[in-house]
């Protein structure tokens, strides 16, 4: 797979965040996949502000693995930005969540996401899950011109 | 009594005695007549002398039969003919002899002599005739006016009596013995005293002995006898007393009037108007008239205590009684008034009193109108109505609403706030209770991939309860998911088709278990109306138990069917599985609560606890029967309101 195509998961649970990365890599995927804990994180990365001044990498990941709830900006909050500016507005947004909550995923179609996932709690499936998202979006989905 | 004046006169002038005057006077001259005939025929044998005493016969005959006018006639007719005839020188009226003008003279005299007498008689027997026959009169009257009294006595449509002086019944007649009830020879062995009322027997007694004391010639009383059978009767007595020569009481005359019904009424009466006061009073209410003709009020009572006005005063009249009433009240009150005075309607309006204490008080005011023959308003008439209790309700109502309503809306923002908690905190068991939980299997799975020949077996099955637990953890959580969520939201309620809805769940059922085999019977056409998402939750739980506990019937058999009890349409689900201790039926709905262990039958008791509780917020009720081994049958109604309470929230977890 190319390398230019990145993966930004955003994930405050470090488990989850270990899980994911596990399965990634046993799905032979080898892509650079950016690794942030909270929305502002999120944004900062996205944006190339705060810590993120001068990062590394493409300017914006193929596809970002976004949790709901996080520490200091909610992933749909951070969806919300992200659509609302230009410079984001199109990037896929995967919604990784454990929440089965109806009203989140309303609002997360609402706020433009383009897919919407729960994360299931087996661990096979949610490897199978994890496995088949990575290949989706790095592999199958064409994203928006650049 | 004419008959007084009923003297005959002499000259009576009846045909009667007319012809007897005529019959007299012929006699008269007949007599003369036959008498001359006789003298002529006896003279030969007399020397042919004249005879005048001869004459004297048809005299007196004729004065005594017809009295003085006939007696005249014939003593003329005698005197007359004798002097011409019979008295010397004959063929003349001249006498020539003394003694035959003495005895002619004599004749003459003897004549009207005995005329005069005959007519004193005749006038005194006519006279005596007259007295008898006045007494025969009078006598007649008096039988007739025995008779007439003693018909009026004892016909007479009142009780008369006769008492003594010493009040013993004399007589009475048989309207008193109907009054008292006794009969007759029964009362007279009584005394009117002895059948007074006692209450009654000295205001008579008074005037008993001031009759006697000639203080008053007749009394006239209102007062009760007893009857014989002891009933009272109320009579209204007037007695007068009739003296004796001697001047001592003879009896006394009572007359007595039955006058109970005239009582009974006057009581009746009396009561009405304390009835009509009575419940003026209670009522508050008090009735006014007003006569425009020449602009009289009548008032009741009750108004001049509404008003607080003096009752000694007269009613006020339409300027006065404004002051009676706060000017708001008096501007609508008179606008009605005038509404009325103007075109004749009726009114009724609320108006605030204020009486000259200060005091404060609500009517209702009612008023109508009369019209005369022109269509010109003279009289009004109404009520007023103290309705100070019922004003004074209405506002604390008015007040208890609002405080009410404020206090429903406290409630409903406290409510939501604890709904908005609630959501919180079933938004954090589903998000955040899942993560370690995957954590737990994800990381025992990635053990047992990348180390899995490092382990011994022991540490393998540790590793695999780890997954167990976390697995049962996880169905947990939905379980408990699903209970909070039948219980929140809106219910979106449409036609829901059951029919098609079980075969679709059978259907899956039967895809993830492909070996069982289960007889299924659907009924077609089970249609209600709730929310789908709902329906699904009751139809995958009840339908998913009679899958699993018929798991251990060699083919197992499910059927889904309608039933009518009571006009009501129950929907039931009836499979041949285990069954269930109809001693445990009330733990069935709880949630937690299992009649079943794991070994036997997975699950972690949620299920019928989701499906009471939906079918409960749809209004409906849900029924298990069974029996161990035999089967069991979930039946649920859905009433048609779908009572959207909130209160199972608190009940959620």
């Amino acid at each position: 797979m190319s390398s230019t195509k990145t993966i930004l998961l955003v994930e405050d649970n470090t488990q989850d965040e270990i899980l994911t990365l596990r399965t990634l890599r046993k799905a032979n995927i080898a892509n650079r996949i950016d690794v942030v804990r909270d929305g502002q994180q999120a944004l900062d990365y996205l944006f190339k502000q705060g810590e993120f001044v001068g990062r590394e990498g493409p300017d914006l990941p193929t596809v970002i693995l976004l949790d709901i709830s996080l520490p200091r900006l909610s992933g749909l909050e951070v969806l919300k930005r992200l659509r609302a500016n230009p410079l984001t507005a199109l990037v896929p947004v995967v919604i990784l969540t454990s929440s089965d909550e109806q009203r989140d995923r309303l609002s997360s179609f609402q706020n433009g996401a383009n897919s919407f996932v729960r994360k299931p709690v087996d661990f096979n499936d949610f490897a199978e899950t994890v496995a088949r998202l990575g290949v989706y979006w790095l592999a199958t989905n064409e994203g928006p011109p650049r | 009594m004419s008959w007084q004046q009923d003297v005959i006169p002499l000259g009576h002038a009846s045909v009667n005695s007319r012809w007897q005057a005529l019959w007299s006077y012929s006699l008269a001259v007949i007599l003369v007549i036959a008498t001359f005939l006789l003298r002529d025929a006896v003279s030969v044998s007399f020397n042919e002398r004249p005879l005048l005493i001869l004459f004297m016969f048809p005299i007196i005959v004729s004065a005594l039969s017809g009295g003085f006018g006939p007696g005249i006639t014939a003593t003329l007719m005698a005197a007359a003919s004798t002097a011409y005839f019979l008295v010397p020188p004959r063929g003349s009226f001249g006498i020539a002899q003394g003694f035959d003008l003495f005895q002619w003279g004599m004749l003459g005299v003897n004549g009207v002599l005995v005329s005069l007498l005959s007519e004193a008689l005749h006038r005194s027997r006519l006279r005596e005739k007259a007295k008898w026959r006045q007494l025969d009169a009078t006598q007649n009257l008096l039988q007739q006016s025995e008779r007439r009294f003693e018909a009026n006595f004892e016909l007479a449509a009142v009780g008369i009596a006769m008492v003594a002086p010493n009040g013993q019944w004399l007589r009475v007649n048989s309207k008193l013995c109907d009054i008292l009830g006794y009969r007759h020879e029964e009362l007279l062995a009584l005394t009117f005293q002895a059948i007074t009322h006692p209450d009654d027997l000295s205001d008579d007694l008074i005037q008993v002995s001031r009759m006697l004391a000639r203080e008053i010639p007749t009394y006239s009383i209102e007062k009760r006898y007893i009857r014989k059978d002891g009933s009272l009767v109320w009579i209204n007595l007037t007695v007068s007393l009739v003296w004796k020569p001697d001047s001592t009481p003879d009896y006394f005359i009572s007359v007595l009037e039955d006058i109970e019904a005239r009582k009974q009424a006057e009581a009746a009466l009396k009561a009405s108007e304390a009835a009509l006061k009575s419940a003026q009073r209670l009522a508050g209410l008090g009735n006014w008239e007003w006569d425009l003709r020449n602009g009289t009020h009548q008032w009741s009572e009750e108004i001049y205590a509404i008003y607080g006005r003096d009752p000694v005063l007269p009613p006020a009249d339409y300027q006065e009684v404004q002051k009676y009433f706060t000017p708001e009240s008096w501007r609508d009150l008179a606008l009605a008034v005038e509404l009325g005075l103007k075109d004749g309607r009726a009114y009724e309006c609320d108006a605030e009193v204020v009486r000259p204490d200060g005091s404060r008080r609500w009517i209702v005011a009612r008023g109508d109108t009369t019209k005369d023959a022109d269509g010109q308003v003279v009289f009004m008439h109404g009520t007023v109505q103290d309705i100070t209790g019922r004003k004074h309700a209405e506002e604390e109502i008015r007040r208890l609403n609002a405080e009410l309503e404020k206090r429903v809306l406290d409630r409903t923002a406290e409510l939501s706030h604890a709904n908005q908690e609630l959501d919180c905190f079933v938004y954090a068991v589903s998000h955040d209770l899942r993560s370690p939980l995957r954590a737990m299997s994800g990381f025992s799975q990635a053990l047992i991939e990348d180390f899995s020949g490092q382990f011994p077996e022991e540490a393998q099955i540790y590793l695999d309860q780890i997954d167990l637990a976390s697995r049962k953890m996880s169905d947990l959580i939905d379980g408990l998911l699903e209970l909070s969520r039948c219980t929140r939201g809106e219910l979106s309620c449409g036609e829901v088709d059951l029919s098609t809805l079980s075969d679709r769940l059978l259907a899956e059922f039967s895809r993830n278990e492909p070996d069982r085999k289960v007889d299924t019977d659907v009924e077609s056409g089970l249609k209600v109306h709730s929310d789908a998402r709902m329906m699904e939750s009751v139809m995958r739980n009840l339908l998913g138990n009679a899958w699993k506990y018929s798991a251990h019937a060699d083919i197992g058999r499910i059927r889904v069917y309608a039933e009518h009890r009571d006009g009501v349409c129950r929907i039931c689900v009836a499979d041949n599985g285990a069954g269930f201790d109809m001693a445990y039926a009330s733990k069935l709905f709880q949630p937690f609560q299992r009649l079943h262990r794991q070994d036997e039958f997975p699950g972690i008791g949620i299920g019928l606890a989701t499906v009471q509780r939906i079918v409960h917020r749809q209004g409906g009720v849900i029924e298990a029967q069974s029996e161990s081994g035999k089967g069991a049958v979930f039946c649920f109604t859905l009433s048609g309101s779908h009572p959207e309470t909130e209160k199972s929230q608190s009940e959620l977890l």
